[in-house]
C-alpha cells in the first residue's frame, strides 16, 4: 500500500498525504524539558512553560496538631546497642527532635520513648516522622544514603520525598522499604506489626519474603512469619478472612479460601498476587487461577509457571498490574 | 491481532538494563537519562488520550510518579511497558477528572489554545482508533520516530510496529475521508 515504506522509514521517499499529516501533528510533538525533580517543592516545576494550566502543588498528609506545641512526658537513653545488622553506621548527623522536653536531637544509637503526647523527628533533608504517643524508636543510622529507625513498639507516620529506598524502618516484624510516601506503622505489645500507607508504596521485607503495599492499602506483619499479602483498605471481609487463615497455613481452609477468592474484585489483583507466594500449592494455584480470571497475564507469562514459582514469570506478571494500583 | 506497547517482550538492551537498575538504585543521573530517552513515548501515548498541552505535563507527572513507584520494577528490561502503562492510567485519570468537571483552574490563567482546524481533527480521528494503532501512530506521526525506533524503544517486534502502523493508517485515512479530508 501506498505510504507504508515511509511510514517505516521517514528518511524514505515521502508520501505526500502522511507528510501533511506531520506537519499538522509536528506543533504537538514533545518539547524535551529537563526531567522533574523528585524532590516535593519541585511539583510545581512539573508545568511546562508554555503552558499556563496550574496544578495545584501536591498535598501530603497533614501533622497532628498536637505536635505542634505540647511538651510530652519521655526520656532519651543512650543505648550502645549495635544496628540490626551487628554494625554500628559512624555516620555523625543527628535528627531534629521536637515535642520530648529536653531533647532536641537524635543520633544513631538513641533510643526516644515518647509519653502522651506525640513527637517529631525530622529525617536529614529528606522528610519527617510521627512518633505516635507512646512509641519507642531507636535510631540505627543516618548516614546521607541510609537512613533507618526501628520501631520498638508503638506507632509512626513517615512522610518521605527521599528517592526509594533511602528511608526504612526496622519492626520486629521485618524491615518496611520507603519507596516514597506517607505510611503508618504500628507496632504492638507482640511485636505484631501493621503498615497502611497513604501515599507513594512501601515494600515490607524479611528473609526473602516481600511485599509491596501502595496507597490505600495495608498489611500485618507477624514476628518469625514476615507480612501477610497487602489488603485495599475496603477489600471485601471474606478475602480479609481468607488471606489470614490460610496464607501461612500448611493446611488451609478450603471454603474459607474459596469465599475469599470469589469476592475479590477487579481491584483485588494486589492481594492475589502475593497470594501467589502463599505457603500451600493449593492456595497458590486457587489464587492465580482467581487473578488470572481478573486480569489475564501477559504475553510470555503463563498461569502454570507462575504456580510453580517462577519468579521472572511472577514478576512480569506484576509489571502488568502494578502500575494500574 | 494487534500488540500494544504494554504487551512488548523485554527490551533486550544492556544500556536500558543499566540505566533502569541504576534509576532502581535512586540514581538521579540515570533517571534523567530515562526521562530523555522515554519522554516520548509517554507523551506519543498520552496525546493520543488528551490535549497536547496537557500531556506535556502529565508526561513530567508520569515520570515523578515513576520515581517513586521504581521499587516495583521487578525487571528493568520491561521498563518501557511499565512505564507505559502508567501513562496510560494518569491519562485514563485526567480524562475522567475533566469529564467530572474536577481539573482545578484558577481565575487568572487561561488555557493555551489547543490545536485547531486540520490538526485538531487529525488527533480526534487519532484517538477513534483501536489502542494499539493509534499509539504506534502517534509515536510515528507525532514523535517523528521511525519504525525501527518504535520497536527498540517499546519491545514491539518489527513486524508488530509494521502492522500497527500501516493497519493504522488505513484506519486513520478512512476516518479523515469520512471526516471531509480527502
Amino acid at each position: 500500500m501506498s505510504g507504508d515504506e515511509y511510514l517505516w522509514d521517514p528518511k524514505s521517499a515521502p508520501d505526500p498525504d502522511i507528510a501533511r499529516i506531520e506537519a499538522a501533528l509536528a506543533p504537538a510533538r514533545w518539547q524535551p524539558v529537563p526531567a522533574p525533580s523528585p524532590e516535593p517543592a519541585a511539583a510545581s516545576a512539573i508545568r511546562h512553560p508554555q503552558s499556563a494550566i496550574h496544578r495545584p502543588p501536591r498535598m501530603w498528609a497533614a501533622v497532628p496538631a498536637a505536635i505542634a506545641a505540647t511538651l510530652a512526658l519521655a526520656f532519651l537513653a543512650r543505648d550502645p546497642s549495635p544496628s540490626s545488622d551487628g554494625r554500628i553506621p559512624a555516620s555523625a548527623t543527628r535528627y531534629r527532635v521536637q515535642g520530648i522536653a529536653g531533647i532536641e536531637t537524635a543520633g544513631v544509637g538513641d533510643r526516644l520513648v515518647v509519653g502522651a503526647d506525640a513527637a517529631a523527628l525530622t529525617v536529614g533533608e529528606i522528610g519527617d516522622v510521627t512518633l505516635e504517643p507512646g512509641a519507642r524508636v531507636r535510631v540505627e543510622d543516618t548516614g546521607a544514603d541510609s537512613h533507618r529507625l526501628f520501631l520498638e513498639k508503638g506507632a509512626l507516620q513517615a512522610r518521605i520525598w527521599a528517592a526509594p529506598r533511602v528511608f526504612q524502618v526496622g519492626t520486629p516484624a521485618g524491615l518496611t522499604v520507603d519507596l516514597g510516601c506517607v505510611y503508618r506503622i504500628d507496632v504492638d505489645a507482640e511485636g505484631r506489626s501493621h503498615c497502611a500507607v497513604k501515599t507513594g508504596r512501601v515494600a515490607f521485607e524479611i528473609e526473602g519474603r516481600r511485599v509491596t503495599v501502595p496507597a490505600g492499602a495495608s498489611c500485618i506483619a507477624v514476628p518469625g512469619r514476615g507480612p501477610s499479602s497487602p489488603l485495599w483498605s475496603d477489600a471485601p471481609a471474606a478475602l480479609v478472612a481468607a488471606v489470614e487463615a490460610v496464607e501461612f497455613a500448611p493446611s488451609p481452609n478450603q471454603s474459607v479460601l474459596a469465599a475469599g477468592l470469589a469476592a475479590a474484585r477487579a481491584n483485588d489483583t494486589l492481594t492475589l498476587w502475593h497470594l501467589c507466594a502463599a505457603v500451600a500449592p493449593q492456595v497458590r494455584r486457587a489464587a492465580a487461577e482467581r487473578l488470572a480470571a481478573l486480569a489475564p497475564p501477559p504475553e510470555g507469562v503463563s498461569v502454570a509457571a507462575v504456580i510453580a514459582g517462577d519468579a521472572p514469570q511472577r514478576a512480569a506478571w506484576w509489571d502488568a498490574l502494578a502500575a494500574g494500583w | 491481532m494487534t500488540a500494544g506497547v504494554a504487551e512488548a517482550a523485554p527490551v533486550v538492551d544492556p544500556e536500558l538494563i543499566d540505566l533502569a537498575t541504576r534509576a532502581r538504585a535512586g540514581e538521579p543521573a540515570a533517571f534523567t537519562a530515562l526521562h530523555a530517552r522515554f519522554a516520548p513515548l509517554v507523551h506519543g501515548i498520552l496525546v493520543t488520550m488528551v490535549q497536547p498541552h496537557d500531556a506535556q505535563d502529565l508526561t513530567q507527572e508520569v515520570f515523578l510518579s515513576a520515581w517513586r513507584a521504581l521499587g516495583t520494577l521487578h525487571e528493568p528490561a520491561r521498563f518501557a511497558g511499565w512505564i507505559a502503562t502508567i501513562a496510560r492510567n494518569r491519562g485514563r485519570d485526567a480524562l475522567r477528572r475533566r469529564e467530572s468537571g474536577r481539573v482545578p483552574m484558577p481565575d487568572d490563567v487561561a488555557a493555551p489554545p489547543g490545536p485547531t482546524g486540520e490538526a485538531a481533527d487529525i488527533l480526534r480521528c487519532l484517538r477513534e482508533l483501536p489502542e494499539a494503532y493509534r499509539e504506534t501512530l502517534a509515536l510515528r506521526l507525532v514523535e517523528g520516530w521511525s519504525g525501527p525506533e518504535i520497536a527498540a524503544r517499546t519491545g514491539l517486534t518489527h513486524g508488530s510496529v509494521r502492522v500497527n502502523l500501516t493497519r493504522g493508517m488505513k484506519l486513520l485515512r478512512d476516518r479523515l475521508r469520512e471526516a471531509g479530508y480527502a
